[in-house]
């Protein structure tokens, strides 16, 4: 039989405290994994943050805040200033317009004036993302100037409106942070739906791209703009550009690097991975105190059968083998727990760790791009590494659980152990 | 004649309890001849269980020489001590003390596990022992399936597995009532006679006592009193 069989067979002789142990280890695991699968993916978005957002620069009015509608306007000539400074890869020029709309249930909606084969940017509450088309078309050049509108989701679905649609931009109803904006007059507009996109996020999904002259026009900025978007040509002369658009709008506008905002996601994400970590590694402390504790008491139960086991031969080996084996099964049973604790919860667990990391950083305005905030969906595969990590992990910590009581029952004096009471 | 199973020179046992040593055996010497049935007696504290305890080299004696079949245990270190429990002798307690969860011929086959013999070998062993206590179509029992009697007999098989010429039983019929006791006593009696087996029995069983070959009482760790020719 064995006593690697004999040991195994052990772990089924108190099976509530077997189970106990065996769904500590498994949470332990299952958390494990899903941390890892957390830390993983905040790898992953890290990465495309500083890869989309690490060359990317903002220009807006000075003293924008908040959703990035200011009080002073940008001049259309800061469009062509813009281009101007050099390695630049792309510039691109926006008019964005808070409204609100109480007869609607999401009354709050962003409209931003965009040139024809720009970037459609949504702008929300921490939520950006760059904007799928899901019906009709984007804008082309011929739209120049005209009533149409790129509508979100949420917007065409509390509308009733789909392409072809018209609908109505009220005076009214354009707003400076929560109050109307004096700044700004608007004609009631009519303009015809061609396209609706979906971003995956509500507020995202609840805006209006219109072409940006067009725009201009009903909000009577013509000639105004309120956001520039610089694409550097690498991200090693993003820091340069940036000098160079501060000096060349001589601090009459908000310069903001998409590089800085990845160094703070970085930060942000790094310190809730090391707490990730930090939480596994408590876990998996607890098991292992658990399984010590577990084992020492059962060499302390089993003290006269290991005097017996030793009187009928078995050697020192053989007795310190049973339990190490017992302990290993236990640990080896955590780990399957562990999987099946991280299927039934781990990626819920993964996404909530992102998104408390989500949660923790200033919302990000009108920036395009991947965001790592913006996408909480986790990743369901789990990497074979990870899950033989796991496994690893949790039975070098069995044999270490198993070291001790394993150790005391070798070395017990047959004589002593069979009198033990 | 041949050569006496055990000797024991003069063995003594301090146990330290506290500030005090207790002296467990005082100066004993014994011999005991092959194929007999020994009955230790004595009363309770008197040094019988200690006794068996140096015989099966369960511990070592404070002083005094101890010789298994011409072999001094004095010399052996921990490694040969457990392989001499292994290969020459076999124990039966009074409470059986078989694995609970292994079933009646695992137990069996234990000793032979520890002393590495090939599995279907083993198996075939402890299969005719079984048989030779009387329990082959109890063999997939578990102890606590088993009647004490048939226990003890596992037990008795289990001792025999890796066919020892020495068996060491304590008290093997104090858990018994009268007639499996007897049993017991019969069987450990039939070992010796048909397979020359050398049974030293601590007792207080007047029937054991009885059925013994040679009697051997101790009091205050000193022999008292033997019955010649096989004890000297």
């Amino acid at each position: 039989m064995g006593a690697w069989r004999r040991g195994i067979r052990n772990v089924y002789r108190n099976q509530a405290r077997a189970i106990l142990v065996i769904l500590v280890l498994g949470l332990a695991v299952g958390v494990f994994i899903a941390l890892a699968q957390a830390s993983a993916e905040i790898s992953t978005r890290t990465r495309a943050v500083a890869s989309v957002v690490g060359t990317l620069i903002e220009i807006r009015g000075a003293g924008a805040t908040g959703m990035g509608v200011g009080v002073d306007a940008l001049p259309e000539e800061s469009f062509e200033r813009a281009k101007t400074v050099r390695n630049i890869a792309r510039v691109e020029k926006y008019l964005l317009q808070r409204m609100q709309d109480p007869t609607r249930a999401a009354s709050i909606s962003i409209v931003v004036g965009v040139q024809p084969g720009a970037t459609l940017r949504v702008a929300s509450h921490g939520e950006v993302g760059t904007p799928s088309l899901g019906a009709g078309r984007l804008f082309a050049a011929e739209d120049r100037g005209k009533p149409v509108a790129i509508i979100g989701t949420l917007y065409a679905r509390q509308g009733g409106l789909k392409p072809g649609d018209r609908f109505t931009l009220r005076a009214d109803r354009v707003l400076l942070q929560d109050r109307p904006n004096p700044n700004v007059q608007l004609e009631d507009a009519e303009v015809q739906v061609v396209g609706i996109f979906e971003s995956g996020f509500a507020f995202g999904d609840n805006q209006v791209f219109l072409p940006l002259d067009f725009a201009q026009r009903i909000f009577k900025q013509e000639g105004k703009l309120t956001h520039i978007f610089v694409t550097a040509a690498s991200t090693d002369v993003v820091g340069q550009v940036e000098d160079d658009l501060f000096e060349a709008f001589g601090g009459k506008a908000d310069v903001i690097s998409g590089q800085a905002t990845a160094r703070s996601w970085a930060k942000a994400l790094g310190s809730i991975r090391a707490n990730g970590v930090l939480g596994a590694g408590v876990a998996f402390a607890v098991g292992a105190l658990l399984t010590l504790f577990t084992m020492a008491l059962a060499t302390r139960e089993r003290t006269r059968e290991i005097g017996v086991l030793k009187a009928i031969g078995a050697s020192n080996g053989d007795v310190a083998t049973q339990f190490v084996a017992e302990t290993l099964a236990l640990a080896a049973l955590g780990g399957v727990v562990g999987l099946v604790v991280f299927a039934a919860t781990g990626t819920r667990l993964a996404a909530a760790v992102l998104g408390v990391a989500g949660a923790s950083l200033n919302p990000q305005t009108f920036m395009g791009g991947e965001n790592p905030a913006s996408t909480l969906r986790v990743n369901l595969s789990v990497a074979w590494s990870t899950v033989a990590y796991a496994f690893g992990l949790v039975l070098v910590l069995g044999v270490l659980g198993s070291l001790y009581p394993a150790t005391r029952a070798a070395k017990m004096r047959p004589v002593e152990a069979i009198r033990h009471e | 004649m041949s050569e006496p199973l055990v000797v024991l020179k003069d063995i003594v046992k301090d146990y330290r309890t506290g500030r005090h040593t207790v002296r467990a055996l005082d100066g004993v010497n014994l011999t005991v001849d092959r194929a007999v049935m020994a009955a230790v007696i004595g009363p309770s504290g008197s040094g019988k269980s200690t006794l068996l305890n140096i015989l099966g080299a369960l511990d070592r004696p404070t002083a005094g020489e101890a010789f298994i079949d011409r072999v001094s245990l004095n010399g052996l270190s921990e490694a040969d001590l457990t392989a001499y429990r292994r290969r020459t002798v076999g124990f039966v307690f009074q409470e059986y003390h078989l694995i609970p969860n292994l079933s009646a011929l695992e137990n069996v086959l234990l000793p032979m596990e520890f002393a590495r013999l090939p599995a279907h070998e083993a198996e075939r062993r402890a299969r005719e022992l079984l048989e030779a206590v009387g329990l082959a179509h109890r063999a997939s029992h578990r102890p606590n399936r088993l009647s004490g009697g048939e226990q003890q007999r596992v037990a008795i098989a289990r001792a025999l597995a890796n066919d020892p010429p020495f068996i060491l039983a304590d008290e093997p019929t104090g858990n018994l009532d009268t007639a499996t006791g007897e049993q017991i006593i019969h069987l450990l009696k039939e070992f010796v006679r048909t397979r020359g087996k050398t049974v030293v029995v601590v007792t207080h069983d007047a029937a054991i006592v009885a059925e013994a070959d040679v009697k051997v009482h101790i009091k205050d760790g000193k022999i008292i009193g033997a019955q010649a020719p096989v004890v000297r």
